[in-house]
């Protein structure tokens, strides 16, 4: 059976989705669109929205809590992005030292992982880089 | 009773005048009158339980910060504090939530 969600949902797509990058939607709309991205870790399209958002006067202070929500995910998100660069570099650092070792010569070598380590360490370091843009740019926020 | 006839050159006017109305007001004055209106829809329309949705989210986040089972309350305060030293409304609504778990765990 269709229920008002459904029906909510609908419009929404057909209306809303439309209307967004005017800003000309209430301010709770944005806030509650800003709170499912961040649900879903898509700080991209949370900042996204926030831009679009004009604040009216009696949902301020919300947008503001939700901009500090994004801070703090952009925080956490790259924590644990630091964490998982930490530990790469350590096991291509180990991999490179004992490369060296004379008993590990005749042994094959293992490249295809270290590559894949490399790689890896790459995007984290570029999903860092974006979180910290995200967030410098969310602090500027504060200000306008 | 009298049959009631609906004019399409009629609401094209009143569309017209009303926008018209909308601009000259906003000239004048600097009043945002539809946003105003779309304000008071939105709010109207299932916004109204926005703070619900804004206390979910606030635990969803404090829940996916990256602590260990055997962390104790004063190690958490003290990882908050370093992740909300300029977000002092989170902080506080953070705070509240631990606070709220700690009584109710000695409850």
């Amino acid at each position: 059976m269709l229920g008002l969600g459904t029906l909510f949902r609908a419009v929404k797509g057909l209306l809303a989705r439309p209307l967004e990058d005017t800003g000309l939607l209430p301010t709770r709309y944005y806030v509650r669109e800003i709170l499912d991205a961040l649900d879903h870790d898509n700080i991209g399209e949370a900042v996204r929205l926030l831009r679009k958002a004009k604040g009216a006067l009696v949902d301020r202070a919300r947008l503001d809590l939700a901009r500090q929500q994004i801070i703090f995910r952009c925080r956490v998100l790259r924590e644990r992005h630091a964490k998982h660069i930490r530990y790469l570099e350590g096991t291509i650092k180990a991999y490179k030292k004992n490369r060296k070792l004379p008993w590990r010569w005749l042994r094959k070598d293992p490249a295809e992982r270290v590559g894949y380590y490399e790689k890896t360490l790459e995007l984290e370091q570029q999903a860092q880089n974006l979180l910290e843009q995200y967030e410098m740019e969310l602090k500027d926020m504060l200000t306008r | 009773m009298k049959e009631q006839k609906l004019s399409l050159p009629g609401a094209l006017f009143g569309a017209l005048a009303g926008l018209g109305a909308d601009i000259a007001i906003r000239e004048l004055t600097g009043f945002e009158v539809v946003s105003g209106i779309l304000e008071i829809i939105g709010a109207g329309f299932g916004l109204l339980r926005i703070d619900k949705r804004i206390y979910d989210s606030t635990v969803r986040l404090l829940k996916g910060m990256d602590v260990q089972p055997d962390d104790d309350y004063q190690h958490i305060l003290r990882r908050i504090d370093e992740l909300t030293f300029d977000l002092p409304e989170l902080r506080e609504s953070f705070l509240k939530l631990m606070q709220a778990g700690v009584r109710a765990k000695h409850a």
